[in-house]
């Protein structure tokens, strides 16, 4: 964190632990269950923050893995990217606070839209699976709202101090924060700081991974209360990572510095019709490097990527009160930037030759969507449709590749491209009795091509091992599903919660080989250059079910399970003798890539002395992947079982200690969903055993 | 326990204002040649010297010493045209050899020795 932040966080604390008023009692977080979701039809999991502070986790992405049917795609020691029902990247939609977004700036994904979100800042996040919930934006495999810090009022002026100190032991390192607040009758501002700091770990056969991070986080929030009901709050975040190891990939980060500026108005309870009126601005600016320079490539060329990435945009809504229904409506406008190039120094040639190329050529995306979601209730049924319009335009300077002459042997100056997008969803829920509730959805979310499908210039930025080259004229893809579920709380207040689902993707964004004539490879190793292509079908299914136990026993369990399967009927296959294509062919019901195995997890937790001891085991078991792609290459993987533990002492009401074990027997293991060591065909292990403690402070 | 806070406070505070200096100490060291020679390095600005070296003796020792960061790119490269001459061609790193070639009546050939600061 730079000097100028410290000094203000140092200020703002002195003063706040001089000045702090004790006579009010600052509230403990508690963690709301809601018996999932009664009154939506959606399917919707949600994480607090209380969940998040009893483990190590400090990745967003690992974090949301809890969910049952969530998983990630690891490629280092950070930027655990989400997999949703076999979703993911642009598939999904990843918000701040219900309206920001973060363009990441690696191609190849180190830093998803959720790395740049301390995890100590969150608040809850929320995860609409399905292309429903179309008033966040274009939805298409799903939504995930990361919420944060909210403006609250308070008389007389109150201060706070909240932190977390965590430290773990395989994977060595810490998690740190701070963060004060002071809330008064018109005025509520807070400050936070924090640091994260993680060696490499041991896998289960003690064998060392390259998974060392260093991270940084600083917030300055303040919101004004204007009148009874409107407030202005507005936020800056700056944040940073530094020497990330990706062994998976063909980089590690650098250095990355991401600032985010958000303004927004909330008016609630405007009138007896208004419900409420919201406006959010938002800037996200992420400058990323990443460089080769610990892969043994870089004894002879050593590349060094820098990237731009610029997100900025403007949401509004308008909540009406229609009788006993509500309408909310509003519009959202979302620019992307991003511009980024390679610099090859080949350092064994005389001279020192530096060869520079781009990765994205000023490429932009303009998205502009309006919406309607209506919500009524008639009978026992609870019914809630929506829709949306966007139009997506995209343009970027020309696709260029310059051979060592450098005379162009890639050149594609047809890169502009728009579409407009219709996306609608409706679903209910029907109230059987007072112990079942039956749902049903439906929807067809539409989202465009994201800036890599459209621009990437030759990187293997896949799962398989190609250089992939953009598409500007891919067409948008289109999601069809239908969601299915079964809500039932028994008499003694167990509660079962079931869902099926079924997706039939049209114009599906994948990839294809192209011959040499086309591109050639620039990478050492790919097997040529694939294209990014639209199938004309893919499907999806799968389900989630879940049982939990009452919340009032003092002993809690809860057992989730979760599945998807899909299915591409025609997907190209190539036959690969001695590192070479060697023939083309179609491969029928090819089971699409990177779709995470059958998982069941069960948690056992007992309350000691009125909650202030808190043991609890988890148990989780995956099963092997025999369900692959042939067409990308894809290897199987092999079932696995963990068990954790941990306890929570309460010391008192200004401290809660978590400590506990993860993956007590130290097994050897690997997510299906990681990637190989980058050069060979060994997977990304995951970590062995790891004792952890977090300390978790509030004043 | 309210006593706790500053103690809490400087704790994170710590944690958080910690960094590591990576700077370390590069020298470039040429020697052995009895006939002039050229060199090309790179400096500590990053830029690509070109220089001429006609040393005394093969006793002499041309040698560049530099303030670099871990992860920076070090080059050196040599050539003589003197087929009884020979070249020897270092990279220290905090006093340790980090690169090292030797050529001796190599007229054709250019010597490099590079690489990255490890981290």
């Amino acid at each position: 964190m730079n000097k100028g932040s410290l000094f203000l966080l140092i200020l703002f604390v002195m003063v706040g632990t001089v000045v702090a008023q004790h006579d009010t009692i600052a509230l403990k977080e508690v963690e709301i269950v809601d018996f999932n979701n009664y009154g939506t039809a959606l399917p919707v999991n949600k994480i607090q923050s209380v969940s998040i502070k009893q483990t190590p986790s400090t990745d967003v992405g690992l974090l949301l893995s809890k969910i049952p049917n969530i998983s990630g795609v690891r490629k280092g020691a950070n930027g655990f990217d989400p997999v949703i029902r076999g979703f993911k990247y642009s598939q999904l939609n990843v918000l701040l606070n219900g309206a920001t977004k973060i363009e990441g700036g690696c191609p190849n994904r180190m830093d998803p839209a959720t790395t740049h979100v301390d995890v100590n800042e969150i608040t809850e996040m929320t995860v609409y699976k399905g292309p429903y919930a179309l008033k966040y934006g274009p939805s298409f495999g799903g939504v995930i709202n990361i919420a944060t810090w909210k403006p609250r009022f308070t008389e007389p002026y109150t201060t706070h101090v909240k932190g977390i100190i965590g430290l773990q032991s395989n994977g060595a390192g810490y998690n740190s924060n701070v963060s004060f607040d002071g809330t008064g009758k018109i005025l509520s501002y807070g400050i936070t700081a924090g640091t994260k700091n993680y060696n490499n770990y041991r896998d289960g056969d003690g064998r060392w991974v390259n998974a060392s991070m260093q991270q940084f986080h600083t917030t300055a929030k303040a919101g004004l209360k204007m009148g009874s009901n409107s407030v202005v709050d507005a936020r800056v975040d700056i944040s940073g990572g530094k020497n990330i190891d990706f062994p998976a990939l063909s980089m590690d980060e650098r250095q990355d510095q991401t600032n985010i500026y958000n303004l927004n108005y909330t008016g609630t309870n405007l009138s007896d019709a208004v419900n409420f009126i919201k406006l959010n601005g938002w800037l996200s600016v992420v400058n990323h490097e990443m460089d080769n320079k610990n892969r043994p490539f870089s004894d002879t060329v050593v590349a060094i990527s820098t990237i731009i990435a610029r997100d900025a945009g403007i949401r509004g809504a308008i909540k009406l009160n229609v009788g006993h229904a509500s309408l909310e409506t509003g519009f959202d406008y979302e620019h992307i930037y991003k511009d980024g190039q390679r610099t090859k120094s080949m350092i064994k040639q005389p001279g020192l030759p530096v060869k520079k190329e781009s990765i994205w050529s000023n490429a932009t995306v303009d998205n502009v969507g309006v919406y309607a979601e209506y919500k009524f209730t008639k009978n026992t049924l609870d019914w809630i449709i929506a829709g949306r319009a966007d139009y997506n335009k995209a343009a970027s300077n020309p696709m260029v590749r310059l051979g060592m002459n450098d005379m162009p042997f890639f050149y594609d100056d047809n890169t502009g491209s728009n579409y407009l997008n219709v996306s609608f969803s409706g679903g209910f829920t029907w109230s059987i009795n007072k112990n079942n509730r039956f749902t049903l959805s439906l929807g067809r979310g539409v989202r465009s091509p994201d800036m890599t499908e459209r621009f990437i210039i030759l990187l293997p930025v896949g799962y398989d091992k190609y250089d992939y080259l953009g598409n500007p004229q891919l067409k948008p893809e289109a999601n069809n599903e239908i969601d299915i579920g079964l809500k039932h709380l028994s008499k003694n207040h167990w509660y079962f919660d079931g869902n099926l689902f079924f997706s039939y993707v049209t114009n599906f964004i994948g990839s294809e080989k192209v011959p040499p004539s086309i591109a050639r490879p620039q990478t050492q190793g790919v097997l040529g250059v694939k294209r990014f292509t639209n199938f004309k079908e893919v499907w999806l299914t799968g389900f989630e079910v879940s049982l939990k136990s009452p919340e009032n026993n003092l002993w809690q369990l809860h057992i989730n399970a979760a599945y998807t399967y899909g299915i591409n009927p025609r997907a190209p296959g190539y036959k690969v003798e001695n590192g070479q294509v060697v023939d083309e062919y179609i491969i029928s019901n090819d089971p699409l890539p990177e779709i995470p195995p059958l998982e069941a997890d069960l948690s056992f937790q007992y309350k000691l002395f009125k909650g202030k001891l808190q043991p609890q085991l988890n148990w989780r078991l995956v099963a092997a992947q025999k369900s692959i792609s042939l067409s990308y290459g894809e290897k199987s993987s092999k079932a696995f079982q963990i068990v954790d533990v941990k306890i929570k002492y309460a010391f008192s009401t200004n401290l809660t200690i978590w400590g506990g074990v993860n993956n007590v027997f130290n097994m050897t293991y690997y997510e299906h969903l990681n990637r190989n060591i980058i050069g060979s065909s060994e997977p990304l292990y995951e970590p062995g055993r790891n004792f952890f403690v977090n300390f978790i402070f509030s004043f | 326990m309210k006593r706790l806070i500053p103690i809490f406070v400087i704790v994170v505070l710590l944690f958080t204002a910690c960094s590591k200096q990576q700077q370390v100490t590069v020298e470039y060291e040429a020697s052995t040649a009895v006939s002039a020679y050229q060199l090309s390095y790179q400096n500590e600005f990053g830029t690509l010297v070109d220089t001429l070296i006609s040393p005394q003796s093969s006793e002499d020792v041309w040698h560049h010493s530099m303030k670099l960061t871990k992860g920076d790119i070090v080059y050196l490269s040599g050539k003589y045209d003197d087929v009884n001459s020979s070249l020897k061609l270092s990279i220290k790193v905090d006093g340790k050899i980090y690169k090292e070639q030797y050529s001796v009546g190599d007229t054709i050939k250019y010597i490099i020795v590079s690489g990255t600061i490890p981290y």
